[in-house]
């Protein structure tokens, strides 16, 4: 299949249809409906499948460097193409809530989320797994601020309180201590005042070319 | 308004519309079209989304243990998956997991991850790795007949997880002391051991439960 870069101005056609999926999927978990009711859009849905399976795909660039990797939009940080397409701080991926990964200063990752329903694990609360990497997220971006290429070795994460759905929820990760090659980073969430959850990252230090190795082969 | 719907109730359509979404998401992060062909289905999905937010909304049953009604020695689906956006058939967000009772302790569970999920190039998100580990021991748990939530998960990365395989996972109740239920998960990409992660969960109270239900506004 051919790869090709993503064309001019889709960039925010793309947001906007990711946008309108997130909304969406929320409105399928959390509504009570027929069934009938779904087989329209399940019928249009399959439709735009076949249509843009027929279209190029996207060319992923990984930089060489990760002082190259690390892209800016704004306050907004990411690796990479991750800026746009992280499961969960990509604006244009559907499955992202998404979590704003924003760099404050050079030592701090803040990231801003608000969960709809269809991230709902325990009732009317954010499924576990969510709030796991929503902290893989931003204790991986505090990591890179030292400006050395880590592989996450560890994530420790503790519940601390239930995580509601539907308020906005404020994390925030520094980078905690670097030991030769190891480095942690740690991070907390809150609602509010109150402390939801906080997390622990160990990251090792690795250098690219054996990271490079470790790719599949099409994305070298 | 809402109405107590048995997670199984999930009808052919709406899972069929899960698994339609699911692809759709892959095409909006792997497919390179131009603009034109981005704004119809948007326009779509727009639409769809007013049709069905006049509607009631659903209030899942409070047990967890949903999962747990299978006669003894049966293997079941895991109840409660019609909604968990890890394994919910019809929940457009899950992969989804399969996950399966193998005994009183234990669940198994296979996932492929498609483009959708990715983070290092061809490989999956860490997170989400992370998340399926919960989602395994919280089976587990569950199976056990003991609902709970997280408190403690600690995830051990060994190798990068691949997109677009087949991976294993199973979960395990290991101990159990007073409210505390330990559980441990592997996750394995063919005989490799991809990651492996141990698990803390606070037994819940169905009580406890009912009145997240209650305090839950939609």
């Amino acid at each position: 299949m051919t790869k090709s870069k993503l064309p001019e101005g889709s960039l925010s056609k793309r947001r906007r249809l990711a946008e309108a999926l997130r909304t969406f999927s929320a409105e399928v978990v959390a509504c009570d409906a027929p069934d009938e009711a779904f087989l329209e859009a399940a019928e249009a849905v399959e439709g735009f499948v076949s249509d843009l399976a027929r279209e190029p795909r996207r060319e992923r660039v990984v930089a060489a460097t990760l002082k190259d990797e690390i892209r800016m939009d704004g306050k907004r940080y990411n690796y990479g193409d991750l800026i746009d397409f992280s499961p969960v701080s990509g604006v244009s991926n559907p499955i992202a809530p998404p979590v704003m990964t924003v760099k404050e200063d050079e030592a701090t990752i803040s990231g801003t989320v608000n969960f709809s329903a269809a991230y709902e694990g325990g009732p009317g609360l954010v499924h576990g797994g969510y709030v796991a990497a929503a902290f893989d997220e931003v204790l991986g971006l505090a990591q890179s601020l030292t400006g050395k290429a880590g592989m996450t070795g560890t994530l420790k994460v503790r519940y601390r309180n239930p995580c509601p759905l539907h308020q906005e929820l404020r994390m925030e990760a520094r980078v905690h201590s670097i030991k030769g090659r190891k480095i942690i980073a740690r991070g907390t969430m809150h609602n509010g005042e109150q402390l939801i959850a906080d997390g622990e990252a160990t990251f090792i230090i690795f250098d690219s070319e054996r990271f490079r190795r470790k790719l599949p082969e099409e994305s070298r | 308004m809402s109405r107590d719907i048995s997670p199984r109730e999930s009808g052919n359509n709406k899972q069929r519309l899960a698994a339609a979404l699911r692809a759709l998401s892959v095409e909006v992060v792997s497919c390179a079209a131009p603009e034109e062909a981005l704004v119809q289905p948007a326009l779509a999905i727009e639409g769809f989304c007013a049709g069905l937010a006049g509607r009631p909304r659903r209030l899942r049953r409070v047990g967890v243990c949903e999962g747990n009604e299978a006669e003894a020695g049966r293997m079941y689906e895991y109840g409660i998956m019609d909604l968990s956006p890890l394994s919910g058939k019809g929940n457009p967000l899950s992969p989804p997991m399969r996950i399966k009772r193998k005994d009183m302790n234990c669940v198994v569970a296979k996932v492929i991850f498609p483009a959708s999920y990715e983070g290092p190039p061809g490989f999956v998100h860490g997170g989400f790795v992370a998340a399926a580990f919960d989602e395994v021991m919280g089976a587990a748990q569950a199976n056990s007949d003991m609902p709970g939530m997280t408190g403690i998960l600690t995830v051990t990365y060994r190798q990068p997880c691949p997109l677009h395989t087949e991976l294993h996972l199973e979960g395990r109740v290991v101990r159990v002391r007073g409210r505390h239920v330990f559980a441990e998960s592997t996750l394995h990409g063919g005989d490799e051991l991809i990651a492996d992660a141990e698990g803390v969960f606070f037994k819940v109270d169905r009580k406890e439960y009912q009145r997240y239900a209650e305090a839950r506004e939609r």
